[in-house]
């Protein structure tokens, strides 16, 4: 029962992260039409900034300086432990760095968004996915080779977590965490895809002419979009560092862009309610199509198949992208015209008054054919 | 990739080669000498991949992330061919050009002819690409890892020999030679179908109007079955001359994306721009690591990031394109 639990707590708190990185792609590429498959970059960003200020946060308060040389000091094989002391013990040193992650993860991201997709942004988007996508790969080679900021191949772990204070408990006070975090999102995102900003992000992405006709600066509309979705991205990738406890340069692959692709495609680009049923259902695919998951729920399965699993998943993944496509190109639930008071006001006094009068209208219709019949 | 940098790495050690020339080059020279024949390699392969992926997009609008994994198929239909089943080496390059392009027009005719007929948006194309490439890259993964494990990394059973050794410390091999000459070849032959055939004359009138095209009277499904195996073709024979070249795995082509793409932008997605692109990236990419590696120790790894430099400055000076070459001499003929 303890995997079941464990497997449970580990979706959700996936789900969240998933979700306000789905968020953020959908800001691009559902209503800003952006193909932003540099994805994975902003989350790494996020992942680093977090992982490394953490870790430099813990080892000063630990007192421990003994780093070796060309390398970070918490990259140090003593620093973990001193890191996860200082975790254990110090409530203020948790909250704190999770905290200023939090802030310092949405500044940079939204910057290096609009840095790198500056070349780009008045151009056509094939440029901008290439790009972004190369960018990404670059980025995480430099993390790779490079002892700086996490500490290149070994990887960096045992940072400070926000909830590490609280013992075994704190998992289940991190996925709420998470969920408190993801809830914000998606209610700022919702406000501000139904704000006059997420309309012109729609013109820009319908008719790029029509916009500019009515005075919409397409390429700051389109830096706008970047830096909101970076800025999430990048707080995406700080809840994947605490969740994980560490990052690790060569878990940021392309795949999680794929995964966030999928989702949007799937649930409805353009719509917040279906990215996250989109969300639900990619999450829950991916995290049960895992070796290690599949033995400790104890389905028992062929060997080959297990090897193979995680690359299938990765073909499922492309299957979905495909036949989404081609017959539901809209996703599972399309994109809806705004929903503002104004307009669910006006909607209401549509409903209201309206079907009365085209009812009447019907009756004086027909009673105008049976008039003339006769 | 890898390994082939490695080996430009070690070139100092062949001291048995430098005792029995009679030129002593020094150690710069011949590293950049080394770094230019390989960017010559490099270069037409990426020629050969970007060639496809321009005639492509230019026929059928689709900008084909999934492009980079026909390199790979071509690698791997070589080697079940020359190795599993005993083809010899003519075999497996044969199967290198047919298999990736029969698997580029079923590609097509699964994935984007039905969406071009429901009429979708160039970034419907984009996003149907990275699923396709998707699929191709992890199924072939997935049977490597489950059924056929030495399918994890394949080498080509003959070893390309040093035939000149430049200076007596520069090792020319036969891929070295190979890789010019398909390209020259296929450059050759594409150049004769587009100016000298009803069929390459038919393909340029659908790349510049497709609906006119088939008011006119060409098969225009016909055409875009032509082009996408010629696309196909030439990436599987560039995987084919790669792994003949240095050992490849299942995520060989998805290292060549970048440069694929970059190639076919910095050359405007025009038929000589592309090719000539592809040979000065391959150059550019080799030079300056060896020099940067040299001077500032810069690690190997770092070559993709030359093509993105490249990418982005084109991209920011002339995102047209800096090398166009639609035609040589075409006016005249036309």
């Amino acid at each position: 029962m303890a995997e079941v639990a464990g497997f449970v707590l580990n979706v959700l708190t996936f789900y969240g992260i998933y979700l306000i990185l789905a968020l953020s792609f959908n800001i691009e590429y559902g209503f800003a039409g952006l193909p932003n498959f540099g994805k994975v970059l902003f989350y790494s960003i996020g992942a680093y900034l977090a992982g490394s200020m953490s870790a430099w946060i813990a080892v000063t308060v630990a007192g421990f300086a003994e780093g070796e040389p060309g390398k970070p000091v918490y990259c140090a094989g003593p620093a973990y432990t001193a890191m996860t002391e200082v975790a254990k013990t110090s409530v203020l040193v948790d909250i704190g760095v999770f905290m200023l992650s939090l802030v310092v993860a949405l500044i940079v991201g939204a910057v290096v968004g609009v840095i790198s997709s500056y070349p780009t942004l008045r151009l056509r988007g094939d440029f901008l996915a290439i790009s972004l996508l190369a960018l990404g790969e670059i980025v995480r080679i430099a993390a790779y080779t490079e002892y700086w900021p996490v500490c290149g191949y070994d990887g960096l772990s045992g940072i400070p977590t926000p909830f590490a204070w609280m013992g075994d408990a704190g998992k289940y006070a991190y996925t709420a965490l998470v969920w408190v975090i993801a809830g914000g999102v998606y209610f700022t995102v919702q406000r501000m895809t139904n704000s006059p900003w997420g309309r012109a992000l729609k013109s820009v992405r319908d008719d790029e002419l029509a916009a500019e006709v009515y005075g919409k600066n397409i390429a700051r509309v389109k830096a706008q979009a970047m830096a909101v979705g970076s800025a999430l991205a990048a707080l995406a990738g700080v809840l994947y560092a605490f969740h994980v406890g560490g990052v690790f340069a060569a878990d940021f692959i392309p795949l999680p862009t794929f995964l966030v692709i999928a989702m949007v495609m799937l649930g409805g680009p353009a719509n917040n309610k279906g990215v996250v049923l989109g969300t639900g259902v990619i999450v829950l695919i991916d995290q049960l199509l895992n070796a290690s998951v599949l033995n400790a729920l104890g389905i028992p399965l062929p060997q080959g198949f297990l090897n193979a699993v995680t690359y299938l998943k990765y073909v499922l993944m492309g299957v979905i992208i495909i036949l989404i496509l081609m017959f539901r190109p809209q996703g599972l639930i399309p994109e809806k015209p705004l929903d503002t008071p104004i307009v669910r006001r006006a909607s209401e006094l549509v409903s209201t008054h309206m079907p009365t009068q085209q009812t009447q209208a019907a009756k004086e219709n027909t009673s105008d054919r049976q008039d003339k019949r006769s | 990739m890898r390994g082939r940098i490695s080996r430009s790495s070690s070139w100092e050690s062949s001291t048995l080669a430098r005792e029995v020339s009679t030129v002593e080059l020094p150690w710069y020279i011949a590293g950049i000498i080394r770094a230019i024949l390989d960017g010559i390699l490099m270069g037409s392969l990426f020629a050969l991949m970007a060639v496809g992926l321009t005639i492509v997009y230019r026929v059928t609008q689709v900008a084909n992330f999934a492009h980079a994994e026909y390199v790979t198929y071509g690698a791997y239909a070589a080697y079940v061919f020359a190795v599993t089943l005993e083809f010899g080496m003519i075999g497996g390059a044969v199967a290198a050009l047919v298999i990736p392009g029969i698997l580029a027009v079923v590609n097509d005719e699964l994935v984007f002819k039905p969406l071009w007929r429901r009429g979708s948006t160039p970034l419907h194309f984009l996003v149907a690409s990275i699923g396709s490439g998707l699929i191709l890259r992890y199924s072939l993964l997935a049977f490597a890892a489950s059924v056929a494990t030495e399918f994890l990394k394949i080498r080509l059973p003959v070893f390309p020999k040093a035939i000149y050794q430049i200076g007596g410390i520069v090792p020319v091999t036969y891929v070295h030679l190979l890789a010019p000459a398909v390209g020259v070849a296929a450059t050759v032959l594409l150049h004769l179908l587009f100016t000298r055939t009803k069929l390459g004359k038919a393909m340029r009138a659908t790349a510049s109007n497709p609906t006119l095209a088939r008011i006119t009277g060409i098969n225009i499904f016909l055409i875009r079955r032509v082009t996408w195996f010629i696309g196909g073709a030439l990436a599987g024979i560039a995987g084919y001359i790669y792994a003949y070249y240095t050992p490849a795995n299942p995520e060989t082509g998805w290292f060549f994306l970048l440069w694929i793409f970059a190639a076919a932008i910095m050359g405007g997605f025009t038929f000589y721009g592309t090719i000539i692109s592809g040979i000065l990236l391959g150059i550019i990419g080799n030079v300056t690591m060896f020099i940067a590696n040299q001077t500032v120790g810069l690690s190997t790894s770092y070559q993709p990031a030359i093509a993105l430099v490249v990418l982005v400055a084109v991209l920011l000076w002339r995102p047209e394109g800096v090398i166009r070459l639609q035609s040589l001499s075409l006016r005249t003929r036309a």
